[in-house]
């Protein structure tokens, strides 16, 4: 199963890996949290973004949202 | 693909798509875009396809205002989860008016899984919605056609009741069949009150009867699960054909008996919650009066009514599977 997508921009085109995706009921919208796998001080740089119209990624925009993701991330709250 | 994984925050509901297995301990979430200068974003078709339906092409298609309707109301009452089929049919569905070649069996209006194509045989607008159904449920795995919960001819009678059922609670009543889906819809209604209504949505969609028939052995002996399926499937066969008075009598005992399978189910399902959590007169009270909503069930057939069952067979079903647990209600406990 492909994991991975790209970004290409003018300097070339970089692979991330897809850690994952969702869908936030109250606002509709569909995120996308990815790595590219590159270290910051020993941390594993992630990033997230929201898709819209299937190939365009937009910058998060409330603390609301990234709280989520990190809801997300940390598996806690997550029922089966 | 995808994993059925909810996320339940003080945002409201999350549906979670993907998650990694991988364990992300120690991360900087960096807020800042990774990268200037976009120029394509290349994301896998599965991820694009989850979530996408370009609007504004669908309102361009033949019966554009329609299929964005249905596209926004399915958005809002499904998880995206459930509606893989439906972004990966819509794209390429094309819809066919042919008008004055109404079928033999008088249809309005149906979906062609090899084609991808719904085909309306009036400009009975509801029916498209119905069609769109059985379209938003439907794939091939194989060679075999999975449309709701019909898989090939198995389940056909339970998946246009349940289709109607839907197509009636999210856009009001259609006419896909003149003739009458009254019964096949009120029997998958109750059949839903056993199941729960967001399971059975979304096994629906899922085009999975595998699972539905999974969800009512947990209640019912495998016999009686094929001849609920098989009972119900006849129904839609005999009515499907002019009634006449030898298959009347027969419509209407395979209508009995799926009631009356259907009961043992539901009252089943209540020994069971009253093992594991005792359940007080008054609750079992409200339960039973939710599920049976009156009692006694009709059959409308060629203007005629017909009483198929009632309060007398639920409380022998209620009686005997108690009972079964050394637990006794008198007859009139059970009737108030």
């Amino acid at each position: 199963m492909q994991n991975t997508f790209t970004i290409t921009t003018k300097d070339g085109e970089v692979e991330y890996e897809i850690l994952a995706t969702f869908k936030m009921e109250k606002n509709n919208k569909n995120y996308l949290v990815y790595t590219d796998n590159t270290y910051s001080d020993g941390k594993l740089n992630i990033y997230a973004s929201t898709i819209e119209q299937g190939e365009t990624l937009k910058d998060i925009e409330t603390d609301e949202e990234w709280e989520l993701i990190e809801k997300v991330l940390s598996k806690k709250y997550i029922k089966e | 693909m995808l994993s059925d994984l909810l996320l339940v925050t003080n945002q409201g509901l999350v549906q979670v798509g993907e998650l990694t297995k991988r364990k992300v301990i120690d991360y900087k979430l960096n807020k800042r875009y990774p990268r200037e200068n976009i120029v394509k974003v290349k994301l896998p078709p599965r991820v694009i396809s989850d979530c996408y339906v370009d609007i504004a092409k669908l309102e361009r298609k033949k019966f554009g205002e329609l299929l964005t309707y249905f596209t926004r109301v399915l958005e809002s009452n499904f998880f995206n989860l459930d509606l893989d089929y439906f972004y990966n049919n819509i794209k390429t569905l094309d819809i066919k008016e042919l008008r004055g070649k109404i079928l033999n069996n008088h249809v309005l209006g149906e979906y062609l899984i090899d084609t991808n194509e719904i085909l309306l045989y009036t400009d009975c607008k509801n029916t498209i919605y119905h069609e769109l159904f059985h379209m938003a449920s439907s794939c091939f795995r194989g060679n075999t056609a999975f449309s709701g919960f019909s898989q090939d001819d198995v389940g056909i009678g339970l998946d246009e009741g349940y289709t109607e059922f839907l197509t009636r609670r999210y856009f009001g009543k259609s006419r896909t069949f003149i003739t009458n889906y009254e019964d096949q819809v009120k029997l998958v209604s109750f059949i839903e009150k056993v199941v729960g209504k967001n399971k059975m949505e979304s096994l629906y969609l899922k085009a999975n009867l595998k699972g539905l028939l999974k969800e009512l052995r947990v209640y019912l002996t495998q016999d009686e699960v094929v001849d609920l399926v098989s009972n119900i499937d006849k129904l839609r066969y005999l009515y499907g054909v002019e009634i006449k008075d030898f298959s009347l009598n027969l419509y209407l005992d395979y209508l009995r008996e799926s009631y009356l399978i259907i009961f043992k189910a539901f009252v089943r399902k209540l020994v069971r919650e009253y093992q594991q959590t005792w359940l007080s007169n008054v609750i079992i009270d409200k339960k039973v009066n939710d599920f049976l909503e009156g009692g006694n069930i009709r059959s409308y057939v060629d203007g005629k009514t017909y009483r198929i069952t009632g309060l007398d067979d639920f409380v022998n079903i209620f009686q005997e599977e108690f009972s079964k647990i050394g637990v006794y209600f008198n007859e009139s406990e059970v009737r108030k």
